[in-house]
């Protein structure tokens, strides 16, 4: 292609540098990820992260936050979110008791619209807690399951990722001083609108692969076993192979393990069967997995 | 990954000719990145990935934040800014390393004129209609009787007599009735369960004086509904009207997918949300089986419920739309039918022929089918659409019961 621009040295610091920090936290990314969140921050765009149930899509929020010194800002999306949950709503209870109060001192005038109407009586929600933050701390929004919402809350969600700005009408126009980082999620459980998708880095999150999943359990349960890690999460990787209705998430492997090491460490088919529950999760898989599958998938992984 | 290979996407044609279409854009490089970044945007556009409009701008200030020399990071930002959606990531994984291969771009720059007079245009009418195309090709073996067809070649329903104000009128009144669950938001109501604080407090600013707490109760939440349209020749005389209906459920309900099928299945909730009844109807009807012969039912529920998967929940409604003739296996649509069943709350199967046949169907697939359908209702012409819907506002089966079923 091109030679190397000056700026190139730099990034490459930063995404190997992000790397670290997120590894620092516990979270194992693989590069891509890195590059793809140190874009967001330069290009100053929110990621929209997909990926089946269970890949550590909310984690990845989370361990940008800790790498970063960041607070995290947590909006979860669910059907009927409107904008008094997800912006900000007046205290009616608290101004309904001054009003009452006001009146009870005596007449009560244009004053008292003023002072019901002030940030104290202003409960803030994850929107604008994110824009303007109560304290200094830089901030990582997570719109955590964006598709969960309604299609309208994607209208207003766009309009404050755009400008990163909102208007109370009783106080004026509330502008982020400095914009967060924002990370939303989904898991196609809705076809988001192309609108959202145009302003946001994409970013398809797959299941990891066995070494990279090592690593994650090593890196979340420190005193396991190496070499039932490795077989386990060699089991894991045909189990999500083998067409089951519910494939095993991260959390998933790491529970199993935990489970497996708590009961010795051993990885026979005896502890598979027992514990067969912390990773296969509907019944007809879980019957299909002890009647043999289970076993068979256990040879395969060169065990037992 | 290789699970994943026999999706739609890994077809070895369509594969083919996608990676065709790269090494015609690679002829037409320039060496100026700015340049080959729209040229490649444009081949995936091509290809039908979903990149939008702002992106190729979006992938040029993103290289220019990489490290050029550094292939990985040059192929990651570039996805993370050119394309939006799974199926287009695969698709730019596939293309990439085509389009963006070392070396040649020097070598073939000066035979471009050449590369650019390959007649795209062309080819891109061949690739949009390949679906199409492969019917065609299985069409010879496919080959079946179509008794319904000539049943019916009486008394066909053209596109055009269709009212819309009609299918509107009932089909929103159809969704109306399936809308039973309480949805997260609330309605104003006198005898509502919860204070509502807001209202009351802005009630009373309007009037000066807070004299009355008004109270809310839960609205029911939009009805959430899948639709299978069979737009196969035996249907000829009703697709028309099964089109207008499937667009109309679309836009009143909240949809979860839509497909229309005959021999294979096309996913078109993304149409019939962009376009008007008009220009969907139209653009569906030139997809419809005029040419195929059968249906396979079983195969297209299959792959509806794998590409939708988890759309589908207790309290999604299915409306197939179909007479049921099926040339496929009996076993598979009803093993497809059991698997659709256990993931909704119900299905409602409209029959052109319901009527007709007094309940007692004759035809193989529909009888395979039925002991899984909730509701078989008769959806012959535009009058029956009444009866669908006086049907579907009498009947709604345990209400915000568990949904259990023999």
């Amino acid at each position: 292609m091109a030679e190397p621009g000056p700026a190139d040295a730099a990034s490459d610091d930063a995404v190997a540098g992000l790397v670290a920090a997120l590894a620092g936290t516990g979270y194992v990314a693989d590069r891509e990820l890195a590059l793809v969140l140190h874009l967001a921050e330069v290009l100053e765009l929110p990621v929209l992260l997909e990926g089946e149930p269970g890949v550590g899509k909310t984690a990845v929020a989370e361990a940008l936050a800790e790498a970063t010194g960041a607070r995290l800002v947590r909006l979860q999306c669910y059907e009927g979110l409107a904008a008094h949950h997800a912006l900000y709503e007046w205290d009616y209870a608290r101004q309904l008791l001054a009003i009452r109060m006001a009146e009870a001192r005596g007449p009560v005038g244009d004053e008292l619209r003023a002072e019901v109407f002030s940030p104290e009586f202003l409960l803030r929600r994850p929107l604008l807690e994110a824009i303007d933050p109560q304290d200094d701390r830089p901030v990582v929004l997570l719109v955590d399951e964006v598709d969960r919402a309604d299609q309208e809350f994607e209208a207003l969600l766009l309009e404050v990722l755009g400008q990163f700005q909102v208007t109370v009408p009783e106080l004026g126009t509330i502008v982020a001083a400095r914009r967060p980082r924002v990370v939303l999620t989904a898991n196609r459980t809705r076809a988001l609108s192309d609108a959202l998708r145009r302003r946001c880095l994409y970013h398809w999150l797959p299941y990891p692969t066995t070494d990279r999943e090592v690593q994650i359990v090593e890196a979340r349960i420190p005193g396991a076993p190496d070499e039932l890690v490795r077989r386990a999460c060699a089991l894991v990787a045909r189990v999500r192979a083998g067409g089951y209705r519910k494939t095993p998430g991260v959390s998933e492997t790491v529970d199993w393990i935990r489970a497996l090491t708590a009961l010795g460490g051993e990885l026979d088919p005896r502890a598979v069967h027992d514990t067969a529950g912390c990773l296969v999760k509907d019944a007809d898989d879980l019957a299909r997995f002890r009647a043999g599958d289970g076993e068979r998938l256990l040879r395969a992984a060169g065990v037992g | 990954m290789s699970a994943a290979a026999p999706r739609p996407a890994g077809r070895g044609g369509a594969r083919h000719g996608v990676l065709a279409r790269a090494r015609d854009a690679r002829r037409r490089r320039t060496g100026r990145i700015a340049d080959d970044v729209v040229i490649f945007a444009e081949l995936l556009r091509s290809c039908g990935a979903a990149v939008p409009g702002g992106a190729p701008t979006r992938a040029v200030r993103a290289l220019g934040e990489v490290a050029l020399d550094r292939r990985d990071d040059v192929h990651a930002a570039m996805r993370a800014t050119l394309v939006s959606d799974r199926p287009s990531t695969r698709l730019f994984d596939l293309v990439f390393p085509v389009f963006w291969s070392r070396g040649d771009v020097v070598a073939t720059a000066t035979d471009s004129a050449a590369g650019d007079t390959s007649p795209s245009p062309a080819e891109g009418g061949a690739a949009e209609s390949g679906d199409a195309g492969g019917d065609d090709g299985r069409q010879g073996d496919r080959r079946a009787p179509r008794p319904t067809a000539s049943l019916r070649r009486g008394e066909p329903t053209p596109v055009t007599a269709v009212d819309d104000d009609e299918v509107d009128t009932e089909v929103r009144r159809m969704v109306r009735a399936l809308a039973r669950a309480p949805g997260r938001r609330r309605r104003t109501a006198p005898a509502g369960d919860q204070l509502d604080l807001r209202g009351s407090l802005r009630h009373g600013l309007r009037s000066g004086e807070l004299v009355e707490l008004l109270r809310t109760r839960p609205r029911p939440a939009r009805a959430e509904v899948a639709v299978l349209c069979d737009v196969s020749s035996s249907m000829a005389g009703v697709t028309g009207l099964f089109l207008a209906v499937t667009h109309a459920l679309a836009r009143h309900a909240r949809l979860v997918e839509a497909g229309v099928f005959h021999v294979d299945l096309t996913l078109v909730g993304a149409e019939l949300r962009r376009h008007p009844r008009q220009v969907a109807v139209r653009r569906l009807a030139a997809r419809a089986g005029a040419l195929s012969g059968g249906t396979r039912i079983g195969h297209c529920l299959r792959e509806f419920v794998d590409a939708v998967g988890p759309g589908l929940t207790p309290r999604t409604v299915v409306f197939v739309l179909s007479d049921g003739w099926d040339v496929g296996e009996p076993e598979l649509l009803a093993a497809q039918m059991r698997r659709l069943r256990e993931r909704v709350d119900r299905i409602v199967w409209c029959d052109p022929h319901a009527a007709a046949t007094g309940f007692d169907p004759q035809v193989r697939g529909l009888r395979a089918a039925l002991p899984h359908v909730d509701d078989h209702v008769d959806l012959s012409g535009p009058a029956a659409l009444r009866g669908v819907a006086d049907h579907l506002e009498r009947h709604h089966p345990n209400p915000g019961g568990p949904h259990a079923r023999s």
